[in-house]
């Protein structure tokens, strides 16, 4: 009777266990997801395909891009919010792009950036040649606090399996965040990438 | 059991398991060879050799430092000079003749790489150098500008024009990436 009981018991732990490693087990996401390195505004963040930082982040209700002469385009409106996030990327070892950038909300949702031309994050970047300019996304309003900025190398993640990326804070609180919506003004001009 | 039993399970997990692995990674090679544009054959040449590969002869004829764009043209980024290399390729073989009129998989992609391994693709402004008579690529064209096989052992020179940090051209090297058959010529200066 007490080796049943004992027997039982160990079958029931072992059970326990194998459902417990299985659980625990991460899934292909996470298991393939970029590595990412942490960062906030103001802070170089150095990932082995490139480096990035942060330097400005607006929200504006239109954008308009201003190109190199001083001309400036027509209003882009969206149904949410503009963010421009203004950062300097370069490239460590090889010419590449940093087509995914996303905006990642405290709720989980991600948002990649605008596919407005011109960009940075449309930008060819090679080695040794920093560049400077906007990253744009169209948000709701509600969802601005606490939005983290995400690159990678692409667009399509599938694509960036273990590949370098960075995670930026951008340091928006929920009372902050609801400021720079409040305060929003009607149109935002916006310079064209620029090599530095 | 006895030791000359064991030996013969030994042996046999020494083929058994290279073959498992081979059958598992091998179909992936290809694949990620594709994906990354590294792996495959390399030829490296040295200064003034040419290097041979899939049946081809590759040759460093120049790296030339090109004259800044006009005034009114769009500027370079500063502390940036203009590469622009000039390559020649000629057919050993017919494969490899045939290799420049296929109009499908026969790909060539040039890059500049320097001391520190910093990487460089070429740039897609056409006011960077002189025009010339060269290639812009590695393609033989026929007289309406079709693909067309490069006949053994004729020569086809390429340009192509890069900007580079200005710290970087005096250690740069040449890299033609190959495709379908993958490979990597490598030419030093």
């Amino acid at each position: 009777m007490r080796r049943a009981i004992v027997g039982l018991l160990t079958g029931a732990l072992l059970l326990a266990g194998i459902v417990g490693v299985r659980r625990a087990t991460p899934g292909v996401d996470e298991v393939y997801a970029p590595i990412a390195r942490p960062g906030e505004v103001g802070e170089q963040v150095n990932t082995t395909a490139f480096q990035i930082r942060v330097d400005r982040v607006q929200v504006g209700r239109t954008v308009r891009i201003s190109d190199g002469y001083g001309l400036v385009g027509p209003p882009k409106t969206t149904a949410g919010v503009w963010v421009v996030v203004s950062a300097t990327v370069a490239a460590t070892t090889g010419a590449l792009q940093v087509q995914g950038a996303r905006l990642r909300t405290a709720d989980g949702a991600e948002y990649l950036a605008s596919s407005i031309s011109g960009t940075l994050d449309k930008t060819d970047l090679q080695p040794g040649i920093p560049a400077y300019g906007p990253i744009l996304f169209e948000i709701p309003p509600g969802r601005l606090a606490g939005a983290v900025l995400s690159v990678t190398t692409h667009a399509v993640k599938a694509l960036d399996h273990l590949g370098p990326a960075a995670d930026i804070d951008l340091g928006l609180s929920g009372v902050y965040a609801k400021r720079l919506v409040d305060h929003a003004p009607q149109s935002l001009t916006v310079g064209k990438v620029r090599e530095l | 059991m006895s030791w000359r039993k064991n030996l013969g399970y030994g042996l046999g997990l020494l083929v058994l398991v290279p073959a498992v692995i081979a059958a598992k990674v091998l179909p992936w090679q290809e694949k990620y060879q594709t994906l990354t544009g590294k792996g495959g054959r390399e030829a490296v040449a040295a200064h003034g050799q040419p290097a041979r590969l899939n049946g081809m002869e590759w040759r460093l004829k120049s790296i030339t430092e090109g004259k800044p764009p006009q005034e009114f043209a769009r500027p370079l980024p500063p502390r940036t000079k203009i590469a622009i290399v000039l390559t020649s390729v000629k057919p050993l073989t017919e494969q490899a003749s045939k290799w420049f009129g296929a109009t499908t998989g026969s790909t060539c992609k040039f890059t500049l790489t320097d001391a520190a391994g910093r990487t460089w693709a070429p740039s897609f402004r056409t006011d960077l150098a002189p025009k010339s008579g060269y290639a812009a690529s590695c393609f033989a064209l026929d007289a309406d500008y079709k693909p067309a096989p490069l006949p053994v052992g004729k020569e086809l020179t390429t340009q192509t024009v890069f900007v580079v940090p200005a710290d970087a051209f005096t250690s740069l090297r040449v890299e033609v990436r190959l495709t379908p058959d993958p490979g990597t010529v490598r030419l030093a200066r």
